[in-house]
């Protein structure tokens, strides 16, 4: 786990009440939350959740219907002050295909207000710390997904941002990307003092990185707070985590409503049925029994500590075809 | 079959969805007819003859006028008068176009109001036309002056010829009753095809840089390097701005090595290649300000080629270097009558080469020309860069985001 050093009182970034609709579909509705510096936020959500609207509202490329984004304490803030202050890395691989390493960099850098020089300066740091030096003078689209993906996040890092908003960086990246990624942007907020807020489906690489976690749903934020706060504030701290042979949703009902018997709280989602417990594990004998009497054959029974994985199932269950009792 | 039938399913499905494309696939070319037919149904083709009549302007031009009634002048005046009642009954006979007369009183502005495209025949009668008394011998002279190259003038010789021929028969029984001496202004009846295609592909070298602008900033869009660079504390016009240059550079380098390559194989230019090119230079600026209208619109490399295509069928179709078209003048400026079609930088530009290409136009003879052009530069230019601060910046007024 990375050491989290005192929360930082500032508040770069806040946005309160935020609405946004399109068409018949509510996106994101009534959100607030406040960005700190020096701080990693994760956001968390299923597909459809809001969060790449969300991120977009922030970033000031789309405009809440309601509500207010306020950044260094100026409500709703202009364009020119949002691009000084923000640094956004997009979910697609956006980089110049045609460009190299060092000159798409460098030419971003210019773009913000860079001289050539500097801007080649900070190109070559970036190239550095993402590990891409190797590559500099390499077009863009000669480089491998991975390679191409850190170069997109750098990009977003060319002006050292204040604030820098990430939406899911890690997909595509191999797990040693992933690696150079994570101490990229914990290096940003602990030496730098920069926010940084991601949104990912990494739950491991969520409670492992993040200071905080804000999970939503269907555009609603459903809870917000430290990793362990939310393993704390949603269930016991440990689970019976049960997996069956069958998938068939009768089979599935009709085990979860023996299991009910036992009172402990319970979600389900495709053929895993978890059930809160307590340090001693003494759930695992009646869980087997039931399902040996249900006729539900089980290939993995086991004892376990909650996971924020398991918060946010049980907070999305209803949304993600799961069944939370 | 079946695995056909799928495949022709899922190219269906997509056509219907994306609804712009099919429109104009599907529409384009009945639009088109429908226009044509608005403009063209009924109006008539208006040839404009600028008359110079030396013996209206001189009695002693005609002193061997032979009619003992009449001063030499008046009835010299009169012959002249009837042939162009006898040009409007043609007209009126034939149905589709006519005639509208000017006089000038001299060759010098004849020929100016040829260069600048003003008129399209000039007919001179330096001697009286009608010799002596009706039964007497002798054949009279005209000169018609024009762009030999030009289909109007052609047109116009001819039917003027024969008007004037069949007028002064009834009154002299030379044959011919009178000699035409058709005098091509400039080199334009030294052409050879070559030379006279060579202002139609500047001009087709010029309005293909609507696709290639509009393609090179649709892929940046596709590629989502644009929204990068909007995301940048950098304003629209900036922006649109430094990709339209670069595009501007390539049309101008191009206009020039098309000269190069034209003057290489014997192209001969009666007037300024210099002046050709400055205006092509402009029109090349007008075409990438186009360009980024049509990609602000379009934003996919598909719907860009589709609309680009439409938009060079309207410029070419509509500006009168290929085909005829109405003269449709919605007001006046400075004297000078503005078409509705005056908007489209062809026009200009057809008009522009051949003046100075092929009549010898000095820069004062094309300065409308390039004045429009560098005004529809300009204004596509603002309008393709207010349609991205409407569209693809991030949050902020559209003015402050193209600013």
């Amino acid at each position: 786990m990375i050491d989290r050093q005192t929360e930082s009182t500032q508040a770069p970034l806040r946005v309160q009440q935020i609405s946004r609709t399109f068409g018949e579909l509510l996106a994101v509705r009534h959100f607030s939350i406040t960005i700190k510096s020096g701080e990693l936020l994760s956001l968390l959500g299923p597909n459809g959740a809001g969060k790449t609207t969300l991120i977009r509202m922030l970033t000031g490329i789309l405009r809440p219907d309601q509500g207010e984004v306020i950044l260094d304490d100026t409500s709703q803030p202009g364009r020119r002050e949002i691009s000084r202050r923000i640094g956004y890395c997009p979910q697609r691989i956006i980089v110049w295909m045609d460009l190299t390493c060092l000159e798409q960099l460098t030419f971003a850098g210019e773009l913000y207000g860079l001289s050539h020089r500097d801007a080649r300066s900070r190109a070559m740091e970036l190239l550095e710390i993402f590990n891409l030096s190797p590559k500099k003078n390499a077009l863009a689209k000669t480089l491998s997904g991975g390679m191409q993906r850190r170069l997109s996040v750098a990009l977003a890092m060319v002006h050292k941002p204040a604030i820098l908003v990430l939406d899911e960086p890690e997909a595509g990246l191999d797990p040693q990307s992933r690696v150079l990624i994570r101490n990229v942007l914990h290096s940003l907020c602990r030496s730098d003092n920069t926010a940084v807020v991601l949104s990912t489906h990494d739950m491991a690489e969520a409670e492992l990185l993040s200071d905080r976690v804000a999970i939503m749903n269907r555009g609603m934020l459903l809870a917000e707070g430290t990793p362990e706060a939310l393993i704390a504030e949603n269930g016991s701290a440990y689970l019976v985590e049960m997996r069956l042979t069958t998938a068939v949703p009768a089979d599935i009902e009709r085990l979860t409503h023996a299991l009910g018997r036992l009172g402990a709280k319970m979600v389900a989602k495709d053929n895993t049925i978890i059930l809160d417990s307590d340090a001693s594990g003494a759930l695992v004998r009646p869980v087997r029994t039931i399902a040996a009497a249900e006729n539900v054959a089980i290939t993995e029974l086991r004892h376990r500590k909650r996971t924020l994985e398991d918060v946010f199932l049980s907070l999305t269950a209803g949304s993600m075809g799961g069944v939370a009792k | 079959m079946k695995r056909f039938f799928a495949i022709v399913g899922m190219a269906v499905k997509q056509k219907l969805r994306d609804r712009l494309a099919l429109s104009l696939a599907l529409l384009t070319a009945p639009l088109f007819v429908v226009f044509y037919w608005v403009l063209f149904n009924d109006t008539e083709r208006v040839y404009r003859v600028d008359v110079l009549d030396l013996c209206a302007m001189s009695a002693a031009s005609c002193q061997n006028l032979a009619l003992p009634m009449q001063s030499g002048k008046d009835a010299n005046t009169a012959h002249v008068q009837n042939i162009r009642k006898a040009l409007a009954q043609v007209s009126r006979e034939q149905g589709g176009f006519e005639f509208k007369f000017n006089d000038v009183s001299s060759l010098s502005e004849a020929k100016s109001n040829l260069r600048k495209g003003v008129t399209d025949v000039v007919v001179f009668f330096s001697t009286p036309l009608i010799t002596g008394p009706t039964g007497q011998s002798g054949a009279s002279a005209v000169e018609l002056f024009g762009d030999v190259s030009s289909a109007n003038y052609q047109f116009c010789a001819m039917i003027i010829e024969r008007v004037i021929t069949g007028y002064a028969s009834r009154f002299q029984n030379a044959t011919p009753p009178v000699i035409f001496r058709r005098q091509a202004l400039g080199v334009s009846d030294q052409k050879t095809p070559f030379e006279a295609y060579v202002p139609g592909l500047l001009v087709f070298a010029v309005i293909m840089l609507i696709f290639s602008s509009a393609m090179s900033v649709v892929k940046e869009i596709e590629a989502g390097t644009f929204a990068r660079m909007a995301m940048a504390p950098v304003s629209t016009v900036q922006l649109v701005g430094g990709l339209s240059l670069v595009q501007l550079v390539v049309g101008i380098l191009s206009v020039i090595l098309t000269f190069m390559t034209a003057s290489l194989l014997q192209f001969k230019s009666e007037g300024s290649i210099v002046v050709a090119m400055v205006v092509a230079a402009i029109a090349c600026a007008a075409s990438v300000g186009i360009g980024m209208v049509v990609a602000a619109v379009a934003k996919t490399q598909s719907r860009a080629f589709l609309i680009s295509s439409i938009v060079m069928f309207l410029l070419v179709l509509f500006s009168g270097i290929i085909f005829p078209r109405p003269e449709l003048t919605v007001f006046y400026l400075g004297g000078h009558p503005v078409d509705l079609f005056d908007v489209l930088p062809t026009t200009h530009l057809g008009n522009a080469l051949n003046k100075v290409l092929s009549l010898g136009a000095p820069a004062s003879d094309v300065w409308f020309e390039m004045s429009v052009l560098s005004v529809i530069a300009l204004s596509s230019f603002l309008l393709g860069s207010l349609l991205f601060a409407r569209s693809g910046k991030p949050a902020a007024t559209t003015w402050e985001g193209m600013l």
